[in-house]
C-alpha cells in the first residue's frame, strides 16, 4: 500500500517542541512539500495528504493534530464535503484554501464550519499569520475548537457578518472596512468591556496584513472609531484607557 | 407624422386608406355617372310628356288669351310664352339632353317633324322674353313648338341638372367611410402587430434581466420563426460564453497553483533583497492576472445591491494609500449612501484612485451630493492626457502614453472596469484635464431617494 501522507515532523524541529501539528490537504504534491517546508521552518510539525480519503485515514489513526489546511478544489471528494464530514467528528480548526474571486465557495465553506480562509495564490506570510491567529483563538477558547463558528456579532444596532466580512450600521448601510480595521473590530467584539493592550491589538491586526506592522495601532483605532461612529459628537464605542489600551464599551451579541 | 411610416399600424392605415379611398373614388365616379344618365333620361321623358299636355292645353285656348295662359302655366323648370313667331333658332351644338328631348317630342307627336320643331340656343332671343333672373342662360334650352294654327309655343327649359344635388351628402358618407377605415385599420394593425410587439417585449425583458431561458415561441408563424431564430442565436452566444467561462476557470486554477508554489519558493530564498524584489514582481503579476480574469469573468456583477456608504469606501482607500506611503486627500460630507454593489463600487473607486496615484503622485477626492446625483471628483497632480486620449483610455488594454505606462506598470483595464461598474450602477465616469495641471476623473452616481 502506498504511503500517501508525507510527514515533515522532526525535520529541523527536533530539539524544540513544535508549535502545533498541522495537516495540509491539497492534491498538488509540490505545493504540499513547499508549504510543509515553509511551515516547518516556522516550527510547526506538518503532515501532508492528497485527498479526503487519506485525510480520513489519518484522522482515524488517532494522530494528535491542531489544525487542518484544506484545499477546496480537490479531485474526488470536494473540500466542502470533507469539511462537512470533519465538522461532524471534531472541532479541529480548519483553514480553507479557496480560489480568489470565488465568493460562493468561501461563504459555503465558512457556513459549514471552516474557521477561516486564504485565497490562492496567497503570500506565505499571510498564511502564517492566519494559522497563528487561528491557533491562538483556538487556545483562548479552551482548545475545544468552536473557533470560527460564530457567524456574526451585533452591537448597538450594528452588525458584523463574519462570513462575508461585512459591517452594517443600524440603518442597514454597508460600511466598508480595511482588512486591519476588520481584524481590530473582531478583536474588540471577541472581548467587549475589557481593556485590550496595544500589543494585544497589534497581534490581532497583524493576522491579515504583514506590511502594516509599522503603522501605529492608535492610527488604526482612530480610523475604526471614525467608521463606527455613534452619531453623537465626541462619543465613541471604543474608549481610550490611559496607559493601558482600548476598550469596546458596547453590549455585544454573537450568533 | 413619422408614426405613420414608422409603425406597422401606421403603414397598415396608409395601405387601407389609400387603397380603399381610390376604390371608393372610382366607384363613386362610375355610380354618379350612371345615376346622372338614368335621371336625365327619366327627366326628359317627363318633360316631353308635360310639353305635350301643355301644347294641347294652349291649343284649346282662344288665341288672345293664350299668352296669359302660357304665363300662368309656367312654373318650375318650364317657362312658357305664346307667340306668332318661333323664338328659338335652329343650329348650334345641341347637348345630349336637347337631342333626346327633340327625338322624344317628334316620336310622340310625329306632325312636329314636318312643321319644324325648333330647338336651340337662346342667343338670338329677345332678352325681354327670357326669365333671365331665375335661370342661367347658359343652362337653358329653348324650344319653339309649332301649333296647328301656325302660332308658336316658345318653351324655356332650365337644363335638367339631375343628381348633382346629392353630392354633398355623398362626400360626407365617403368621409365617414374613410374615418371608419382608419379606426378599423388601427384596431386591425394593433391586432396584427400584437405578436410582434410581444416578441420584442419578451426579448427585451430577457436581455435586460439577463435571465437565461428561451423566448416563448408563440404568435403568428412569422413571429414564431423570428423567436426561434433569436433563441438559436441566444443559444449560440450562451455556448460561447460558457466555453469561455470554463476555459477561464481552468486557466485561473492552473495559474493559481504554480503561483502559490512560486511564492513559497521565493519565501525560502536566503537573499533578503532578492526575495523582496521577487515578491514585488509576484505581486504585480498576480494583480495583473487577477484583474484580467476578473474582467473576463465579470464576477462582481452577481453581488447583491445594497445601501453602501461611499465615504467609508473612500476612507478605506485613503487609509490603504497612506499606509503604502502615498497621499490621498478626501473632502466631503461624513456619509454618502448610494444603492449599489459594495465590492464592485470599491473596485471602481479603487481603480480610479490608483490610476491617479500611478500617473499623478497624489490624489485629491472631492465628494458632493446635489439632488439625485452623487458627484465624486478625483484629481491628480500628473501631466494629464492629450485630448484625443481622454476617451480612448477607457477601452480595454489601452493605456495612456505607452512609454510611461510601461515604466509604471498597469494592465490597461482599471479604467475599463471602473466605467463598466459605474455604468451598471446607472452612473458614469469621464476624464478631463485639470485647469492648470493634472487629470480629473469625474464620477457620477444616482443617489437613492430619501427614505
Amino acid at each position: 500500500m502506498k504511503q500517501a501522507s508525507d510527514s515533515h515532523v522532526g525535520e529541523g524541529a527536533e530539539e524544540l517542541a513544535p508549535e502545533a501539528r498541522i495537516v495540509i490537504c491539497d492534491d498538488d504534491s509540490d505545493l504540499r512539500h513547499l508549504l510543509g517546508e515553509f511551515l516547518v521552518e516556522h516550527r510547526f510539525a506538518v503532515v501532508g495528504v492528497g485527498s479526503g480519503r487519506e485525510l480520513d485515514r489519518l484522522m482515524r489513526s488517532g494522530a494528535q493534530l491542531d489544525l487542518i489546511i484544506l484545499d477546496i478544489m480537490l479531485p474526488g471528494q470536494s473540500g466542502i464535503e470533507i469539511c462537512r464530514n470533519l465538522r461532524e467528528q471534531s472541532n479541529l480548526p480548519i483553514l480553507m484554501l479557496t480560489a480568489r474571486g470565488d465568493e460562493t465557495d468561501r461563504i459555503v465553506g465558512l457556513e459549514i464550519g471552516a474557521d477561516d480562509y486564504v485565497s490562492k495564490p496567497f503570500s506565505p506570510n499571510e498564511l502564517l499569520a492566519r494559522i497563528k491567529a487561528l491557533l491562538r483563538r483556538s487556545r483562548i477558547s479552551g482548545g475545544a475548537g468552536m473557533v470560527g463558528r460564530k457567524r456574526s456579532y451585533e452591537f448597538e444596532g450594528w452588525r458584523l457578518d463574519l462570513l462575508r466580512r461585512e459591517l452594517r450600521n443600524p440603518r442597514g448601510v454597508i460600511v466598508d472596512l480595511s482588512a486591519g480595521e476588520y481584524d481590530l473590530l473582531v478583536a474588540f467584539l471577541e472581548m467587549p468591556q475589557r481593556v485590550l493592550s496595544r500589543d494585544q491589538l497589534l497581534d490581532a491586526a497583524r493576522s491579515t496584513d504583514a506590511t502594516n506592522l509599522d503603522r501605529s495601532i492608535d492610527v488604526q483605532v482612530s480610523r475604526l472609531r471614525r467608521k463606527i461612529d455613534t452619531g453623537a459628537e465626541g462619543e465613541s464605542f471604543i474608549k481610550t484607557v490611559r496607559g493601558a489600551g482600548y476598550m469596546l464599551v458596547a453590549a455585544v451579541r454573537s450568533s | 407624422m413619422t408614426w405613420l411610416t414608422d409603425t406597422i399600424a401606421g403603414r397598415t392605415i396608409i395601405v387601407l386608406v389609400v387603397g380603399l379611398g381610390s376604390i371608393l373614388a372610382v366607384a363613386q365616379y362610375l355610380y354618379q355617372r350612371g345615376i346622372e344618365r338614368e335621371v336625365s333620361i327619366r327627366n326628359t321623358e317627363a318633360v316631353v310628356e308635360r310639353l305635350l299636355v301643355l301644347t294641347d292645353t294652349i291649343m284649346a285656348i282662344e288665341p288672345d288669351r293664350r299668352d296669359d295662359a302660357a304665363h300662368s302655366l309656367s312654373g318650375g323648370l318650364i317657362e312658357l310664352h305664346w307667340g306668332r313667331e318661333p323664338l328659338a333658332t335652329a343650329g348650334g351644338q345641341l347637348d345630349a339632353v336637347a337631342k333626346r328631348l327633340h327625338a322624344g317630342l317628334i316620336s310622340r307627336m310625329p306632325r312636329l317633324g314636318d312643321k319644324g320643331l325648333v330647338i336651340g340656343s337662346t342667343q338670338p332671343v329677345n332678352e325681354e322674353h327670357l326669365p333671365a333672373k331665375s335661370l342661367d342662360a347658359r343652362h337653358t334650352t329653348l324650344l319653339s313648338i309649332p301649333l296647328t294654327d301656325g302660332s308658336w309655343l316658345n318653351v324655356t327649359l332650365a337644363k335638367v341638372e339631375s343628381a348633382r344635388a346629392a353630392t354633398p351628402s355623398l362626400f360626407l358618407s365617403a368621409l365617414l367611410a374613410g374615418l371608419g377605415v382608419v379606426v378599423v385599420s388601427i384596431l386591425m394593425s394593433y391586432w396584427l402587430s400584437l405578436p410582434l410587439r410581444g416578441l420584442a417585449e419578451n426579448a427585451r425583458r430577457l436581455f435586460a434581466t439577463s435571465e437565461s431561458g428561451p423566448i416563448p415561441e408563440s404568435g403568428t408563424r412569422e413571429v414564431r420563426m423570428l423567436a426561434a431564430a433569436i433563441n438559436e442565436l441566444q443559444d449560440r452566444i450562451r455556448k460561447l460564453i460558457d466555453e469561455r467561462t470554463q476555459m477561464l476557470a481552468a486557466v485561473s486554477h492552473d495559474l493559481r497553483t504554480p503561483l502559490t508554489r512560486l511564492r513559497l519558493r521565493v519565501a525560502s530564498m536566503p537573499d533578503r533583497q532578492a526575495r523582496r524584489k521577487a515578491e514585488v514582481d509576484l505581486d504585480e503579476m498576480e494583480a495583473m492576472i487577477e484583474a484580467i480574469l476578473s474582467f473576463l469573468r465579470d464576477d462582481l456583477s452577481n453581488e447583491a445591491v445594497e445601501h453602501v456608504d461611499i465615504m467609508a469606501i473612500l476612507e478605506t482607500l485613503e487609509a490603504e494609500a497612506t499606509d503604502a506611503g502615498r497621499r490621498v486627500a478626501i473632502d466631503g460630507p461624513r456619509h454618502i449612501v448610494v444603492r449599489g454593489r459594495h465590492l464592485a463600487l470599491k473596485r471602481a473607486l479603487d481603480n480610479l484612485v490608483q490610476n491617479a496615484l500611478k500617473y499623478g503622485d497624489a490624489a485629491s477626492v472631492r465628494v458632493s451630493q446635489a439632488d439625485a446625483l452623487v458627484a465624486i471628483v478625483i484629481e491628480d497632480e500628473g501631466p494629464g492626457l492629450p485630448l484625443d486620449q481622454l476617451e480612448q483610455v477607457f477601452e480595454p488594454f489601452v493605456r495612456g502614453e505607452p512609454s510611461r505606462a510601461r515604466a509604471t506598470g498597469g494592465h490597461g483595464l482599471g479604467l475599463t472596469v471602473a466605467r463598466s461598474i459605474l455604468r451598471s450602477h446607472g452612473g458614469d465616469v469621464t476624464l478631463e484635464n485639470g485647469r492648470s495641471k493634472g487629470l480629473v476623473a469625474r464620477v457620477e452616481l444616482p443617489a437613492p431617494p430619501p427614505s
